[in-house]
């Protein structure tokens, strides 16, 4: 079991996750759709321990959160989360190589460092970004920016790839494709993924589909 | 890649905004380090200029009034082997022979060759009926080398002008000399023994021709020792050195064979020995017989009398028959002028002379005990002193007693005995009735009579038992009496100097304070800028942290980035702190020259001040940019990613309950101390209500803040007026509204603040308790007054009598102890300010002048009482302007000074309150009685208060100066000497609202900067208006009536806050705000403000909004 949500709640002026609760095992891929102010974005960044649920617990590769420090959600973070943004955040100072290395930049060990640098031409080769290293965000376009922030997700070899709204900026073709890459990634990496979206297309790329209704999941069959 | 590298990355990436936080960097650090530097600057002038007044000099002996052998200077010389340089020291008139200028106060230099060995240029010295002078002087009177220069002098001589029987001889002296060069700064043009940065009035002479003119051949007063590469000389070795060198003319003394049979006697120079002297020479010499000569007015018996005698005082064994107290022994004439036998009475009237030369006659009666032929008085002649005027007299109506004499009282008989007799006395008594009667502040004995001839057995029956010869007496008596006594200590001159100018005022504090706002505005400026570039870079940060990045890291990768930059910005901060240094000095040195008095301050770069004013530059910086850092990114990690929603309503709800708790707690606290001060309950402070403007003002920010929270959550229903919907556009970015807000506030506050305390006294400077004391005039001449101008003798000395324009006029004269000058035109440290004896009794009756600090003791019903008595042997009271004991001495009320008297005893002067704000400025004031105790040769006065109509202020001050023009009297309103000193303040308050508004400037600039980050964060907003149809004119007038709002609402809250601050002013009848002066400031701001919202709508509506609107 990678993750497990157990009856968490959270709520701001009202209230925006009730008693939710979840389980993700390696390989699961799930993609949670709702309208906007659902709360899908605030169930990810609980997940992903940006986040503190006002209830219940969230419990990450066996370890309880509730009970880590700052620091100790900071390398879970870094270590077993890989988190691809709405928009893709690259830093603008830096190439599409140094983008996709910036997880392990805190990293002292150097074979580490070494790996994750394999890693990276492998996946940058992968989404067809190989001639693209060395090029700035700024001379990238948003798809092929997006596909490196995925990259740079995946550098540290997480467990679970969670992913609010990747498509969102991106146009259809962009979308198809990144789709894909999603769907391929989690075949071959053997990582959970949990996809927060309002693109269909993504959604039945994964094997379930929640809907986030009146904060309560409710699960939708796939077509 | 390396966090190092992504930090430099970073670095370069963001240049633009590095290059504004640079920037701000580079001004916080400058103005610390420029204010350091100021003080360093500051100090190296002062110590540069006490080594331009003194040269090589290092020790100096200047005994005031006493005069001794020139030739003791060599005498020295060879006892320390090492030169000594005489001087003679006058204060005179200079007077440009051609135009008829006159400069008073000039310092007249004697100086001989031996001059030259004090600098290391050697000057060009003058000799006779030349004269150099200083530049000052060439620039006053208009002289140039060739010109003739008149000097005229007072009459110095050994005897105390104020002393019984002394002819008032002043003005005496005038010297004609031809000005054949003009001293320069470098060499002696700047010579003085005072610690002032300000320059003498320097003219020096040879001084062989002025101490001839002055009736003082071959004698100096002021003796100045120079360095030496091995400087080995103390002040004990140079008080050995004194002893055993000085002779009894440098005292003063002298010893006279008055006849064959070895008669003998002392005198002094001064007519009238110090009671320390006296006493030493009876213990040195017990067989010398002491003897009190005074001249009585009127003896009078049986109906008879004889004018204008002289009467003796004598020890028993001068005269062969014997006397006991309340007997007067008569002459052979006498007896025959009064028909008086023994057992008789006889009446004597005499004058004893009081301040100015107040005359009181008196009248004392005695029992004729015997009579005593005139043959058989020994040399009876001699026993009359030297009283100048009277002595070389032809006959008694030529005597010049300083005393009135009337002349139709003098019979021919009278003159008769003056030819064959001379001083003989007519009448004697006993020496401690003499003591009593005549008692006077200089002395009761005139003269000691020894036997110095032991072959005159008859005599040395007669006189008593000692049998000396004068060598041995000589010997004896300069054993007995020490240098001290008559001032000649020798004082280390230069370690003063330059102790002086290292304790001076703290211009590197003062600077530091007074750039207090322009550093507090580069430092918030530095964190606005980070603040805004940390904010627009929370997406990465964001980013970094959903990637696990620890947020110590995050941090420690921006404040690197900071750091990078704070590096450079400390360096060249330091740098351009040498500038703004540069420029303060320029300041001081022209237009602020009013706080510094010289045009001499030259800039000094101490590395130590350079690296201490980076390093703090640097830590403040640091502490700035962690803060704002630490403030970012104190937000949850979701909010750096995406913008965080807004605070949950109740927590807004609780926030704005907080503020609005805070901002009427803090309006209320303020309207209560005001009200308490208001109604005198508490002692008023103006420090209490600059603290109740300053919360009035944060309680108005924190109101300000609640309306813009309340404004933001209101919901409108329907349409609403152009206004409100600004307003409530503009409240949805309060925390930027509320920085503008607050910076103009802050800055309005203080300069309002500043600009209305600047001092004045319009309407208030004929109140006796103003710093006037309702005082009309302060007057000074540069030759002593000797007389009273209130008595009539003393109008008719003047001349005043017939002068129906100075009818009313009432004199307060004074009497000073010369010294250093205290007030705060003088930056150095003050040990031993001057002394003003003052009337206590007569300030008590006027209720004169107003105190700011007392002592307990002190009955502050009647204070000036205070002063009247010694506190205990050797202590006496003084009063000082609080200024000058705060600033002039570094005391407090409570302390004391440490005086030498004029008989070099310790004498302790406690400082028992603080004077608020007055004339007096400079000076410490104590008694009278007292100073004229302890310095009885204080002749005549030199300050006086004139007390008259004001209307005819112009009309009185010339025709004064026209009548006392021999006298250098230059007499100024005392309002306008009291705006002397109220410009130095004024000058700081000048300097600090000009540091002020540069730092409002900065204040706006960042406001500038606030706004266009606004209109960044708002494009689409704006652009959704100009999709909708709004014309661009529209638009940026609603954006600047929105700015022009923050603008508005800073700077009527920073002036409510000011006006409460200076409420006391402004309801005070004496205060005129300078109201002029203020809008003009306000004016300024305002425009500067608007300047810098113009600039960045401009700049807004140079982009292509409607494109903007087209990409989102």
């Amino acid at each position: 079991m990678l993750a497990e949500f157990q009856n968490v709640s959270k709520q701001y002026d009202h209230p925006v996750l009730k008693e939710i609760s979840l389980t993700i095992h390696r390989g699961d891929s799930i993609a949670i759709v709702g309208p906007s102010g659902s709360g899908k974005s605030t169930l990810l960044n609980i997940l992903g321990t940006l986040d503190h649920p006002t209830s219940g617990r969230v419990i990450l590769n066996g370890k309880a959160v509730d009970k880590l420090d700052d620091n100790q959600l900071a390398g879970i973070r870094n270590q077993f989360i890989g988190f691809v943004f709405q928009l893709h955040y690259l830093l603008p100072q830096l190439t599409l190589l140094e983008n996709t290395l910036l997880p392990v930049l805190p990293v002292k060990d150097k074979l580490v460092v070494k790996k994750a640098e394999q890693r990276a031409y492998k996946f940058l080769d992968r989404v067809g970004l190989n001639d693209r290293v060395k090029h700035l965000p700024g001379e990238l376009s948003v798809g092929e920016c997006q596909r490196a922030a995925v990259v740079r997700a995946l550098i540290n070899n997480p467990g679970l790839l969670l992913a609010d709204e990747p498509t969102g900026s991106l146009d259809e073709v962009n979308t198809a494709s990144l789709g894909i890459l999603l769907g391929e990634l989690n075949r071959e990496e053997e990582m959970g993924m949990v996809i927060v979206t309002h693109s269909m297309e993504i959604a039945r790329r994964m094997k379930v589909i929640y809907k986030l209704h009146s904060g309560r999941l409710e699960k939708i069959d796939q077509p | 890649m390396s966090i190092g590298k992504l930090i430099f990355r970073n670095v370069i990436f963001y240049r633009w905004p590095y290059l504004a936080i640079l920037a701000g960097v580079i001004v916080s650090t400058a103005v610390l380090t420029g204010a350091l530097l100021v003080g360093d600057s500051v100090r190296g002038s002062l110590g540069r200029l006490a080594e331009l007044r003194l040269g090589d000099t290092q020790w100096a002996m200047q005994p005031g009034d006493r005069y001794f052998r020139s030739a003791l200077s060599a005498d020295l010389s060879r006892e320390l082997e090492q030169p000594v340089v005489p001087v003679m020291q006058l204060t005179g008139i200079g007077v440009n022979v051609v135009t008829g200028n006159r400069l008073q106060d000039i310092q007249v230099v004697g100086v001989d060759n031996s001059f030259s060995s004090l600098w290391k240029a050697s000057p060009v010295l003058p000799k006779a009926n030349e004269v150099i002078i200083s530049e000052n002087v060439a620039s006053r009177l208009a002289l140039e080398p060739g010109d003739p220069l008149l000097i005229r002098l007072p009459q110095p001589g050994n005897v105390p002008q104020n002393a019984p029987f002394v002819a008032d001889e002043t003005p005496a002296a005038s010297i004609r000399l031809t000005v054949i060069a003009i001293a320069g700064n470098e060499v002696m043009g700047r010579f003085s023994l005072k610690s002032n940065q300000r320059a003498p009035y320097n003219a020096f002479v040879l001084m062989d021709q002025l101490a001839g003119r002055v009736g003082l051949p071959g004698s100096a007063n002021l003796l100045l020792i120079p360095a030496e590469e091995n400087d080995e000389l103390t002040a004990d070795k140079l008080d050995q050195a004194l002893e055993s060198t000085w002779q009894m003319a440098d005292a003063g003394i002298k010893i006279n064979l008055l006849d064959e049979s070895g008669l003998s006697r002392i005198t002094t120079d001064r007519i009238f020995f110090d009671d320390l002297t006296a006493n030493a020479i009876r213990t040195a010499l017990p067989d010398a017989l002491p003897l009190f000569t005074y001249l009585a007015n009127t003896l009078t018996s049986n109906g008879e009398e004889t004018p204008y005698s002289f009467v003796a005082a004598v020890d028993e064994g001068i005269l062969p028959m014997p006397l006991s107290p309340g007997e007067i022994l008569v002459t052979d004439w006498l007896a025959t002028d009064l028909g008086v036998r023994p057992g008789d009475s006889l009446y004597m009237t005499y004058y004893v002379m009081g301040p100015l030369r107040r005359l009181n006659e008196i009248e004392a009666g005695f029992t004729v005990s015997g009579i005593i032929p005139l043959q058989a008085i020994p040399d009876g002649k001699t026993m009359m002193p030297d009283f100048p005027g009277m002595s070389g007299a032809g006959n008694c109506r030529d005597w010049e007693t300083g005393a009135p004499v009337n002349l139709d009282r003098i019979r021919d008989k009278d003159e008769a005995y003056w030819n064959t007799f001379k001083g003989t006395p007519k009448a004697f008594i006993t020496l401690e009735d003499g003591e009593k009667l005549w008692d006077n502040p200089f002395g009761t004995v005139t003269a000691f009579r020894f036997i110095s001839n032991p072959a005159s057995l008859s005599l040395r029956a007669q006189c008593g038992n000692g049998i000396r010869n004068q060598a041995s007496v000589d010997s004896l008596i300069m054993t007995a009496i020490n240098p001290s006594w008559h001032r000649f200590v020798f004082q280390h001159v230069r370690e003063q100097g330059q102790q002086a100018a290292a304790n001076s005022t703290d211009f590197g504090g003062l600077f530091l304070s007074l750039s207090f706002f322009l550093l507090a505005s580069s430092l918030l400026l530095t964190a606005l800028l980070f603040s805004l570039h940390a904010r627009a870079r929370m997406s990465e940060t964001g980013v970094l942290a959903g990637l696990g990045f620890r947020k110590w890291l995050i941090m420690r990768i921006l404040f690197s980035e900071a750091l990078l930059v704070a590096i450079p910005g400390v360096i060249l901060g330091a740098i351009a702190g040498i500038l703004y240094n540069k420029l303060i000095l320029l300041g001081l040195n022209t237009l602020w020259q009013d706080a510094v008095r010289t045009s001499m301050l030259r800039m000094e770069v101490n590395l130590p001040s350079l690296a201490a004013g980076a390093a703090v530059g640097f830590i403040l910086a640091g502490c700035v940019l962690f803060l704002t850092l630490r403030r970012q990114l104190r937000r949850p990690v979701t909010g750096l990613v995406k913008e965080t929603p807004r605070l949950p309503g109740r927590r807004l709800q609780r926030k704005k309950k907080a503020w609005m708790g805070t901002g009427i707690m803090l309006v209320i606290i303020s309207i209560v101390l005001l009200v308490v001060l208001l109604a005198d309950l508490m002692v008023p402070d103006a420090g209490l209500y600059l603290t109740a403007g300053g919360l009035m003002m944060g309680g108005g920010i924190a109101l300000v803040y609640v309306f813009l929270v309340w404004r933001s959550k209101r919901h409108v229903t329907g349409h609403t007026g152009l206004l409100p919907m600004i307003v409530r556009l503009g409240s949805m970015k309060r925390g930027r509204s509320m920085a503008a807000i607050s910076l103009l506030a802050l800055g309005t506050f203080t300069v309002i603040i500043t600009g209305a305390n600047r001092k004045t006294f319009f309407g208030t400077e004929r109140d006796r308790q103003s710093g006037t004391g309702g005082f009309l005039l302060w007057a000074e001449t540069t030759i002593p007054l000797l007389y009273d101008l209130n008595t009539t003798s003393g109008k008719a000395y003047f001349a005043l009598d017939d002068e129906l324009l100075l009818q009313d006029l009432r004199y307060l004269q004074l009497h000073r102890l010369d010294g250093n000058d205290a007030s705060c035109l003088n930056l150095n440290q003050v040990t031993q300010p001057m002394m003003l004896g003052i009337p206590g009794r007569n300030f008590d009756t006027l209720g004169a002048f107003n105190f700011e600090n007392l002592l307990p003791e002190v009955d502050p019903e009647h204070p000036w009482l205070t002063l009247s008595q010694e506190l205990s042997p050797g202590v006496i009271p003084a009063f000082a302007d609080q200024s000058v004991i705060t600033w002039g001495l570094r005391k407090t009320v409570g302390d004391t000074l440490r005086y030498l008297d004029e008989a070099g005893r310790v004498l302790q002067v406690k400082l028992m309150g603080g004077l608020a704000n007055s004339i007096f400025q400079g000076h410490i004031l104590v008694s009278d009685s007292l100073l004229k105790n302890r310095f009885p040769s204080i002749s005549g006065t030199r300050i006086m208060l004139v007390e008259g109509p004001f209307d005819h202020r112009k009309e009185i001050t010339n025709r004064l100066e026209e009548l006392f023009v021999d006298y250098g009297l230059v007499a100024v309103p005392a309002s306008e000497r009291l705006a002397e000193f109220n410009s130095v303040e004024n000058t700081y308050l000048s300097v600090f609202m000009l540091l002020g508004a540069l730092g409002v400037l900065i204040g706006t600039v960042g406001f500038g900067i606030i706004l266009w980050r606004n209109n960044l964060e708002r494009t689409s907003e704006l652009a959704l208006y100009m999709a909708i149809g709004f014309r661009k004119n529209f638009i940026r007038k609603m954006l600047m009536i929105e700015y022009l709002l923050i603008l508005l609402a800073g700077m009527v809250l920073g002036i409510i806050g000011a006006v409460a601050g200076i409420l006391p002013s402004l309801i005070s009848p004496a205060y005129q705000m300078p109201g002029g002066f203020l809008v003009v400031v306000l004016g300024m701001i305002w425009i500067s403000g608007a300047v810098w919202i113009l600039i960045p709508v401009q700049l807004l509506f140079k982009r292509d909004l409607i494109q903007t609107l087209r990409k989102e």
